[in-house]
């Protein structure tokens, strides 16, 4: 029986209980789905309040103004108004300076997003994404006090380190690449390899040692996450922009052929299956995760006409990947290639060898986005191309028609309804959790 | 924020056209603020016009001791409430950007999870208004425990209290809700 009630949970959650009880609980949480699912839940509230709005509904400045008299306080009746209001007295050239800045902010929010869907070119595929400081969320509420970042020598890990808050904007992938982060792109290690093991080397002796880490992915949100990793001989820090994000006692790790973990909690020797349980929630952070060593393929043999979307040009257009002979979605509709695409079917049925280049496009008032999936079939597998030579692979080709459309996904089970899939999303269980790769959908009016 | 203390001065002072900064720097969380608590997206650029109208005909009316932010989600909090009074039934469309509850999706795949977050959404406006509209200034807004107790004139940690216990609610029903459905 339960012995933690809802009342518990928002203070575990506001990180207004002791360690003790904290450490306590976070032991519980791995054999509690109801309080697992609740610290979720409050989770996601937060996410929902603190949300930006799509904005799909904008006001325009001049509905406003059109609907105000804009006379009404004018030199004769405003003044006596203006009176009833207590100023300080600001000088014109204030204002005036004010006035440009202003206006030199509107003109910077000039919709970047509509600019673009004049070309849709690829040249989202731009490395140079902005940072972004993924720590908010951990960060300790203002009522605890917050620790001090400790200060801990490069150790020759990092011989160029710069203060997170101190990076240029321009910072990107390639400059942290040259700067002996740790660079993960997508689900991949591309570089740091050996100072992440010189790091564990210093942390197994107790000797201080710090470490950055760098996450790219190419969805939706351009995602560059930089956090810093510190060990002052005894505690690990997270750390983001705004400063410390949270300390941890252990970091564990875990690995199979498929999988190299490296997670940070406070709880000494859990087993993976007990964190899998409840990774999202209890307070763990996966720092290092290499999901799936996937074997090199030679693409060229199956696919000898191959160009990685990275190589395309930066003005390749919706309308050229049309001419090319993909296979093209915009807004959840074929706009192009649906031969192309049941021809890959009709193949993949008859165990052919096959190959597709799948462009997605999604377009609303905020938000542009285009993927690109390249998926290749050598008779017996399916892959998805990631980088070059790197793919991941999975058994099954599965076509759901829904009632609303239909949805390609690709995965290692035969007979997995849709059901399932969507459950294993709900689940805050990783143990329910469906390895799939998502291609696309096709809305149905 | 003193520069919107400078703009409300200058637009006391006869330049009416400076409201349309205003307008500029509040439009979006405006908006916001007005799905979240509720309202019909197609209905939310109405509302907030209202809003600013609001705001503009009672601008001589603004006492300069209080954050301009502070005052203007007043108004927006008694615009939407007295919509809800009006309407028989609340309208429940919530139009909420996704994107952030969904990290690591590309924006269609998370439409397979849109329900879970759907159920949020849905609970959460079972919350009374004014609890509802706390959540979102403190979360969303940003705006400190003692600025939102100025709006509902009450103390701070009467704020504070019914933030929990809204949030304690909702973690309630939301597990008896999950257990029913899923019969766990």
């Amino acid at each position: 029986m339960c012995n933690y009630d809802s009342e518990f949970i928002i203070r575990y959650r506001d990180s207004v209980v002791s360690q003790e009880e904290k450490e306590k609980f976070e032991l519980h949480l791995l054999d509690c789905e109801t309080c697992r699912r609740k610290v979720a839940l409050d989770k996601k509230l937060i996410d929902f309040l603190k949300s930006e709005n799509s904005a799909t509904y904008s006001l325009n400045k001049s509905q406003v103004m059109s609907n105000i008299d804009l006379n009404k306080y004018d030199s004769g009746k405003g003044n006596l108004m203006a009176k009833l209001v207590k100023w300080k007295s600001i000088s014109i050239k204030v204002a005036a300076v004010l006035v440009v800045c202003i206006g030199g902010i509107a003109l910077a929010q000039i919709n970047p997003v509509r600019e673009g869907l004049k070309t849709i070119s690829l040249n989202i595929l731009d490395k140079r994404s902005r940072l972004y400081d993924n720590t908010s969320e951990d960060i300790i509420p203002a009522s605890t006090p917050k620790p001090s970042i400790p200060v801990i020598s490069s150790n020759g890990i990092l011989p160029n380190y710069v203060d997170l808050d101190k990076l240029p904007e321009s910072y990107t992938v390639d400059d942290a690449k040259k700067d002996g982060c740790v660079v993960f792109e997508g689900l991949f290690l591309t570089s740091g390899e050996t100072e992440w093991e010189s790091f564990l080397e210093m942390t197994q002796k107790g000797q201080p040692a710090k470490i950055r880490l760098v996450h790219y992915s190419e969805n939706a949100d351009f995602d560059f996450n930089i956090i810093d990793l510190l060990f002052d001989g005894k505690t690990y820090y997270v750390a983001g922009k705004k400063g410390i994000a949270n300390q941890y006692k252990y970091i564990n790790h875990y690995s199979s052929e498929t999988y190299d973990y490296y997670v940070l909690s406070n709880i000494k020797d859990i087993s993976l299956e007990q964190l899998s349980k409840s990774f999202d929630i209890i307070n763990c952070s996966f720092i290092y995760t290499n999901h799936y060593r996937m074997p090199k393929i030679d693409i060229k043999s199956i696919w000898p006409n191959y160009t990685s979307c990275h190589e395309l040009p930066e003005d390749y257009t919706i309308e050229d990947a049309k001419r090319d002979g993909c296979v093209v979605i915009e807004n959840f509709s074929f706009t192009s290639g649906e031969t192309e695409w049941e021809d890959f079917l009709e193949l993949t049925k008859k165990c052919i060898s096959a190959t597709i280049r799948i462009v997605s496009y999604y377009q609303n008032d905020t938000i542009s986005e285009l993927t690109i999936k390249d998926l290749l079939f050598d008779g017996s597998t399916y892959y998805v191309i990631q980088k070059d030579g790197i793919a991941e692979q999975y058994k099954y080709l599965k076509h759901y028609p829904l009632e609303n459309g239909d949805k390609y996904i690709l995965c290692d089970i035969k007979d997995i309804s849709w059901d399932e899939i969507f459950h294993s999303l709900l689940s805050s269980d990783l143990r329910n959790h469906i390895r799939y790769k998502y291609i696309f959908s096709i809305n149905r009016e | 924020m003193d520069k919107d203390r400078i703009i409300v001065s200058r637009v006391l002072n006869g330049e009416g056209e400076a409201f349309g900064e205003i307008v500029e720097c509040y439009n979006n969380r405006i908006i916001s603020f007005i799905c979240k608590m509720g309202v019909k997206p197609e209905d939310s650029q109405d509302v907030a016009q209202e809003v600013f109208i609001k705001a503009y005909n009672n601008l001589y009316r603004y006492n300069s001791k209080w954050e301009f932010s502070t005052w203007l989600f007043t108004i927006a909090v008694n615009v939407v409430k007295d919509l809800f009074k009006s309407q028989k039934a609340k309208s429940c469309y919530i139009t909420d950007d996704l994107n952030n509850l969904s990290k690591g999706y590309t924006y269609e795949e998370s439409f397979v999870s849109i329900e879970q977050k759907e159920l949020i959404k849905e609970m959460f406006q079972v919350l009374e208004e004014d609890v509802k509209a706390m959540l979102i200034l403190f979360y969303y807004v940003d705006l400190p425990l003692k600025e939102i107790a100025n709006i509902f004139h009450t103390k701070p940690y009467i704020v504070k209290m019914k933030i929990h216990r809204a949030r304690k609610k909702l973690c309630d029903q939301f597990s008896k809700r999950w257990e029913s459905e899923y019969s766990v």
